[in-house]
């Protein structure tokens, strides 16, 4: 899979360039709009992470080009500009999701993961880890092809924590990826903690191995390896 | 007070005293002229009947004399010294009328037969009395009606020259600052109130430059901060990340992680209230507030679930309020977060809406906060301190720039909060 990072802050770019290829991505990165636009008709990329600000030109200037000229990659907008104008035109444009600064790095790859399957051939329909089978489309589970019965919050949790396998994932990741802004820091742990332990004794229940390490102070990691 | 009440009452204090004081005053004074006169009569008819008596003493019509003369009483003087003249007044009960009748008395000693006797003369009062009570209540009421004249003349020519006054009040009650162009004062003839606009315009105008420099630089401050905290948060994800941290590291860097997470809601919480004063959320529509309360408590479900909280709901379908959707979301979503993060285990919230008023009641703890301070920037109890203090600022100002009315109440337990979308 082939991810462009168009942004143009140096050490964000960094990060995501870093976290994108420890998940596995190929990943190229542009700093401009002249650049961007060079390697977006030049190369062939499955996905594009374009921020809106960019020296030359705007991202959703950007996009608009690339739709126009049919390419397919699919698109992120990241913005620290969390207005829903810039969002929805987005969107109109073509973007597939739109991100907001600041972000976790957890969140971004989850975001182009569940992008890459949505778009048509570019991702396995499931998300599979050794005897784990989570079908993010019919939200079902399955541990060695049994079906196993999860609650919503259970389940967007195993998936988070499936598409970052092996990623220390901060408390805080985890709870914007669950409730948003919706949850009080202070709780959310706690609610965390609750749907996790039981998340892990359905899942040793129905055969699994038990993957869930707390990593403390800092948060959870699903280790695999 | 108002200053027509507290002026007309800065007179009508001292005029009143003043009545007070004149009616006695005169009251005493004619009394006591009409006394001397009586007195001086009182002796001119001692001396005659000092002559009279005179008279009759070598004959024996003495006791016909006192029993004649009614309004003469003699009676034997039991003390060896004569007294002098006494004068005094006294009110005596007339049988006939069933009533106290005032006199002035007049005794004085008379020697007959070389008996010493105490001779009573009076005269009636009671014509004076009412001449006098006539005269002073006559010049009261005159007095009176002078000051009430005087006090409604003042009145009403106060209101007129204080007419620019109130006007330039009514426009400064009027005032925000946010649309500085809405106070334009009117022109008036009194140099004082000339004066006065002229200096409120240059302070208004001094006000709205200072308070949009400072709102440019709070928008600058908070969109700068957005970059820096992107780069941190995403290099803390990486930190993390590293195989060889020890426990005591992870620890610090999930101090730093939370506090980085805080400062970024905070950081959003204050862009939006920003964006909202800004006006940039001017599209309206209508907006079924049913249907986004419905919503919005799923984001709750949870929460609610696990703290065990009783959800009453009583909601009433009307044709919507016109409202931008985006805060109309952001409203009811702060409003629902407000009522579910400050109650307790076990509590329950009760969310009423009909004909557009909607109340939100939750079970909570008690607080010291007023209750309107809550409205205000980063007034919070001091019991949640993970809150960041501006969701209720952000209800105020969603309420405010669409006209809503927002109250908060709290009687000890129990917390309400009502929104009138009318």
């Amino acid at each position: 899979m082939k991810v462009l990072i168009v942004e143009d802050e140096l050490e964000l770019k960094i990060s995501m360039e870093k976290f994108l290829k420890s998940v596995g991505y190929v990943v190229e990165t542009a700093d401009s709009y002249n650049s961007a636009y060079d390697k977006i008709f030049v190369y062939k990329y499955d996905c594009i992470v374009l921020d809106i600000n960019l020296p030359g030109g705007t991202g959703l200037e950007l996009l608009d080009e690339l739709k126009a000229e049919g390419l397919e990659a699919s698109v992120i907008i990241v913005s620290a500009n969390n207005t829903l104008d810039d969002k929805l035109e987005g969107l109109a444009l073509g973007a597939d999701d739109y991100l907001t600064k600041p972000f976790h790095l957890s969140e971004l790859n989850a975001r182009i993961k569940a992008i890459l399957r949505r778009n048509v051939g570019k991702g396995s329909k499931s998300i599979k880890v050794n005897e784990i089978d989570l079908d993010p489309e019919s939200k079902v589970v399955k541990v060695n092809d049994k079906i196993v019965k999860l609650t919503k919050k259970e389940f967007l949790l195993l998936e988070f924590f499936l598409i970052n396998k092996n990623r220390v994932l901060s408390k805080e990741s985890i709870s914007e990826h669950l409730w948003g802004d919706y949850m009080d820091q202070s709780d959310s742990f706690d609610f965390i903690y609750s749907h996790l332990k039981n998340l892990r004794k359905k899942l040793v229940v129905a055969g699994s191995e038990d993957y869930v390490q707390t990593v403390y102070g800092t948060g959870y990691i699903f280790k695999t390896e | 007070m108002k200053l027509l009440n507290k002026t007309t009452l800065y007179f009508f204090i001292p005029a009143l005293i003043l009545i007070i004081a004149c009616g006695f005053i005169q009251y005493e004074l004619v009394n006591d002229r009409i006394i001397k006169r009586v007195d001086k009569q009182l002796i001119k008819e001692k001396k005659l009947i000092l002559k009279q008596l005179k008279d009759l003493e070598d004959t024996d019509d003495f006791s016909l004399y006192k029993t004649l003369k009614s309004d003469i009483e003699i009676k034997e003087d039991l003390m060896l010294k004569p007294p002098k003249d006494d004068f005094y007044s006294k009110e005596i009960y007339d049988k006939e009328d069933l009533e106290y009748v005032p006199f002035r008395f007049l005794d004085f000693s008379s020697n007959i037969k070389g008996q010493t006797f105490i001779v009573s003369i009076r005269k009636p009062m009671e014509e004076t009395r009412t001449f006098i009570y006539g005269l002073v209540g006559a010049n009261t009421i005159l007095f009176a009606s002078l000051i009430i004249l005087v006090v409604f003349v003042n009145r009403y020519t106060s209101k007129k020259v204080w007419e620019p006054f109130y006007l330039t009040l009514r426009k400064l009650q009027r005032f925000n600052i946010s649309d500085p162009e809405s106070v334009k004062f009117s022109e008036t003839e009194i140099h004082e109130f000339k004066l006065l606009n002229s200096e409120l315009d240059l302070l208004i105008k001094k006000i709205t430059r200072d308070y949009n420099t400072y709102k440019t630089f709070i928008e600058n401050v908070s969109h700068e901060l957005q970059t820096p905290i992107a780069v941190a948060k995403s290099k803390l994800d990486l930190v993390i990340q590293s195989t060889n941290l020890k426990e005591e590291e992870h620890r610090q860097l999930g101090v730093m992680s939370m506090n980085l997470n805080k400062l970024t809601r905070l950081n959003q919480s204050l862009i939006m209230l920003l964006k909202i004063e800004n006006n940039i959320y001017s599209q309206k529509e209508r907006i079924n507030i049913v249907k986004v309360t419905e919503e919005s408590l799923l984001n709750f479900e949870d929460i609610i679930e696990i703290r065990g909280i009783k959800v009453r709901l009583n909601l009433e379908n009307d044709n919507g309020i016109l409202c931008n959707d985006l805060l109309a979301e952001t409203l009811i979503d702060n409003l629902l977060k407000n009522a579910v993060k400050h109650n307790v285990e076990n509590g329950y919230i009760e969310v009423n809406y009909a004909n557009g008023q909607l109340s939100i009641i939750n079970s909570g703890l008690p607080t010291n906060v007023k209750p309107e301070f809550l409205f205000e920037r980063f007034k919070k109890d001091s019991d949640s301190p993970d809150s960041s203090g501006l969701g209720l600022s952000i209800v105020y100002q969603i309420c405010k720039i669409h006209g809503f009315t927002v109250k908060y109440k709290v009687s000890h337990d129990l917390h309400s909060l009502q929104v009138n979308f009318n």
